[in-house]
């Protein structure tokens, strides 16, 4: 009895305490902030990667220091709490007035986000005086914004700007490719890379250390094959691309395989598993097992000559690796490499890179003209070069140049159109994508190999790819359900806000949504 | 009363630094593309908040049932509304009725309803009746061939006739052919001759009679999407099936076209060579000429 009263008193002197804390965070506060009399504007992101707090802070106290009634406070929020975390902010309406879009779908930005689209055929102010002056904020973004837009096909809108793209690149301790190979000159092609697993095989032999040619972990591995793999469908791609424009589809790919008219055996597709399993060889065993933490640690310890890592991880590399990092693009096979070139037309483009730091102001925003205004300046020539310095990373910025110590770090732009993926990764729900996984095993290491791995995985591929595609159309039909329904409320506006255009824009978007559910329906069956 | 910083600022300070943003986009927060400017509850609606917009539709169309427009947007909220229910779409079904019939309804509304009580047999009614879809775009393409969504009934049949259902039976692929030829003839807006053409174009590709299909996107990419990349792809397609039947100066210009809009794509490349091995045949060929 007198236990329970001990703990209940505990009980309840804890929950006081968090009681009393709330009262003081919410209420005192902000009221603390008020006293210096200036607006407070927030941001709201989830960019913690090296040198991107110090890249927001930087620019917010030049801002400051520009506007100073007005104090800009960011707010970086763990990677892992992040969806949580902006879900619940939006939705109770306590979002910072910038807030990062990452993991938010169409319906989340259109209803919590505030369009930009007007604001964006004007010059942005910041670019007086830059390369850039003049020129409408959206041109001064390496695509436009496309990236964007094609977030919101059905209300069309551009929600938000990205700061960065984000690219894969070798990153290799200059120190250990040295005393490895003799040289510091890294691997130009992928049969120079392959031959680092000799070479570091001899190296540990006759110094009695167990350094592997490449740290390898589950995620980075795919990303790795991902850049790769294309290589070997090159060719293949422009002879089956359904509308002869150098893509295969993923659903199109799919209907591909059920149909009868195309499958692993078929030379291409069998090289990419084979050039999965051969690069594979580079990293330790188990290492799809690892996560990201793992690799880099293993990099930074100087246990690994090199890394398949994102651009966003060069920062980490060059603050907390106790070597001098070099950096290339991914070397990829060549078309005089013996085991891999006959299937490659040339070294594979990578396009412009991926979108990454998108931020919008949200409709819940005290001051949305500051946060637009804030956000021009962030995206403005001049800031985004120093954010670019600072963070190591690739400004979508146009004309904003790569950091000066590692160029190689920009998109590499010239190359020949790649070929596709053979793993559906991002098709349906990921049946196949997991079916690949599952067996991945039989394909890799010592044992493994491309029959072993046929052998599992066209077992049950049929039937994942039908339930992916089932899940496919069945989102196709949901958004054309969607359009009608958005259609009808054009249609239905009052009188002045006919939008006979946007009317055109939603019709247009509802076919393709339409015929992409029509197309791939029969496929469905077995 | 909470504090409010930003007029405290104003009131106190009136910082010239601070009104320079300020000043430069003032009334930004209710610009017209914003659907902050939107009175309720299209606002609602156009911001994915279907069940608010539905209960609000519902409110103003109890006040005035013979108000077409209202029981549109009605019947729009109970086809977007969660969750998705036969009776909403049922619902709907006889609001879109009574437009559709109702003598205070303009000819353009009338239009919208006949056409979604089309969508709701193929799309929202469970199981779906394509028959009675059919019959409902012929009957609309009939009445009113020419009008922009009378016109979205020939691009539905188009459709329904290309890609039938599981259990249907397929047409012979030249019979789907005339037949979409026959309804392109008997629309008059540019967006659904588009559509058909880029229908007409994807099956006849898909049957690998590129050259057939080579017109057939042409005069899509004339009327040209309003999706981005659209007309990139567009212009790379043609390119492509240009190139490959010997149409060099068509290829040359939508590949440019292509470079125009997607400089950075990732194909980008191959299309300069692509373009560069084009220019470089034309430049030999008439000297060949010249020798002759």
């Amino acid at each position: 009895m007198e236990n329970n009263r001990h703990r209940n008193a505990l009980g309840f002197a804890i929950i006081l305490l968090f009681f009393g804390y709330s009262i003081w965070h919410v209420l005192l506060r902000p009221a603390a902030r008020d006293d210096d009399e200036r607006v407070t504007l927030r941001i709201g992101h989830w960019l913690m990667h090296a040198g991107m707090r110090e890249s927001f802070e930087e620019a917010a106290r030049e801002y400051e220091r520009l506007h100073p009634g007005v104090r800009v406070e960011q707010i970086a929020v763990p990677i892992r709490s992040w969806s949580a975390w902006v879900r619940t902010q939006l939705i109770g309406g306590t979002a910072p007035d910038l807030t990062g879009q990452l993991h938010l779908d169409e319906e989340i930005l259109s209803r919590h986000f505030i369009p930009l689209d007007e604001r964006l055929d004007l010059p942005n102010p910041y670019n007086e005086g830059s390369p850039l002056a003049g020129i409408p904020w959206r041109d001064t973004f390496t695509d436009g914004l496309a990236a964007v837009r094609n977030l919101n096909p059905n209300s069309g809108e551009l929600t938000g700007v990205y700061l960065q793209l984000n690219s894969l690149r070798l990153f290799y301790n200059k120190r250990l490719l040295r005393l490895v190979t003799g040289s510091e000159e890294p691997p130009a092609t992928y049969a120079q890379l392959r031959a680092l697993r000799d070479q570091v095989d001899r190296y540990n032999a006759a110094h009695g250390t167990l350094l592997e040619p490449v740290a390898g972990c589950g995620p980075y591995s795919q990303y790795f094959f991902q850049r790769l793999l294309p290589s070997q469908t090159q060719r293949l791609a422009p002879t089956i691309s359904p509308m002869r424009n150098l893509q295969v589809p993923l659903p199109d790919f799919a209907g591909l395989i059920l149909e009868g008219r195309l499958d692993y055996r078929t030379p291409e597709l069998r090289d990419s598993l084979a050039l999965l399993r051969d690069v594979s060889a580079l990293m330790s065993p188990g290492f799809t097992q690892l996560r990201r933490d793992d690799a880099l640690f293993s990099f930074l310890q100087q246990h690994a000559v090199a890394i398949v890592a994102g651009t966003w991880d060069y920062a980490v590399f060059v603050r907390d690796g106790d070597f001098e990092t070099g950096v290339i693009p991914i070397p990829l096979p060549d078309r005089d490499d013996p085991m891999f070139g006959h299937n490659v037309l040339g070294v594979v483009a990578e396009g412009g890179g991926g979108p990454e730091g998108m931020l919008g102001v949200v409709r819940t925003s005290r001051h949305p003209d500051l946060a637009l205004d804030f956000l021009r300046f962030l995206t403005s020539h001049r800031v985004a070069s120093r954010f670019t310095e600072l963070s190591k990373r690739i400004s979508s910025v146009h004309e904003v140049p790569a950091p000066s110590d590692s160029p190689a770090l920009a998109p590499q732009l010239e190359g020949e159109a790649p070929g596709f993926n053979i793993d559906f990764q991002n098709l349906g729900a990921g049946h196949t994508f997991t079916l690949f996984q599952r067996h991945l095993h039989t394909l890799i290491g010592p044992q493994g190999g491309v029959e072993p791995f046929l052998a599992a995985f066209e077992r049950d591929l049929a039937t994942t790819l039908r339930r992916d595609l089932a899940t496919h159309i069945a989102r196709a039909e949901r958004d054309t359900r969607n359009l009608d329904a958005r259609i009808g409320f054009v249609l239905s506006l009052p009188d002045g806000f006919a939008d006979p255009e946007e009317l055109e824009r939603l019709l247009e978007v509802r076919t393709l949504r339409h015929t992409e559910h029509l197309r791939h329906r029969r496929a469905v069956q077995p | 009363m909470p504090h409010h910083p930003l007029r405290a600022v104003r009131a106190r300070r009136g910082l010239l630094s601070l009104l320079v943003p300020l000043l430069a986009s003032l009334a930004w927060a209710e610009d017209a593309a914003d659907t902050s400017a939107l009175p309720e509850p299209w606002r609602s609606a156009l911001r994915f908040e279907f069940n608010r917009a539905s209960e609000e539709f519902a409110r103003l169309h109890a006040e005035d049932p013979a108000d077409a427009r209202l029981a549109l947007g009605r019947a729009a909220s109970l086809l977007a509304r969660q969750p998705r229910t036969q009776a909403n779409v049922l619902a709907a079904r006889a609001l879109l009725e009574r437009i559709a019939t109702s003598g205070s309804a303009s000819v353009d509304q009338a239009i919208a309803a006949r056409l979604f009580l089309g969508r709701l047999a193929e799309s929202h009614l469970s199981p779906p009746r394509p028959e009675e879809a059919r019959e409902r775009y012929d009957a609309l393409l009939r009445d009113h061939a020419g009008h922009l969504l009378a016109d979205q009934a020939a691009v539905h049949l188009a459709l329904l006739t290309a890609f039938p259902g599981p259990g249907d039976d397929a047409l012979p692929p030249d019979e789907v052919r005339s037949r979409i030829d026959a309804l392109r003839e008997r629309v008059g807006t540019p967006s659904a001759r588009r559509e058909l053409h880029a229908l007409q174009a994807r099956l006849l590709l898909q049957r690998g009679l590129d050259q057939e299909a080579l017109p057939h996107l042409v005069a899509a990419r004339a009327v040209g999407y309003r999706q981005p990349d659209h007309n990139a792809n567009a212009d790379l397609t043609i390119g492509n099936i240009a190139r490959t039947t010997g149409d060099a100066a068509l290829a040359l210009s939508h590949y440019r076209a292509f470079l125009r809009e997607r400089p950075r794509d990732a194909r980008a490349t191959t299309v300069r060579r692509y373009i560069a091995e084009l220019e470089a045949a034309e430049s030999t060929a008439p000297a060949v000429a010249s020798t002759r």
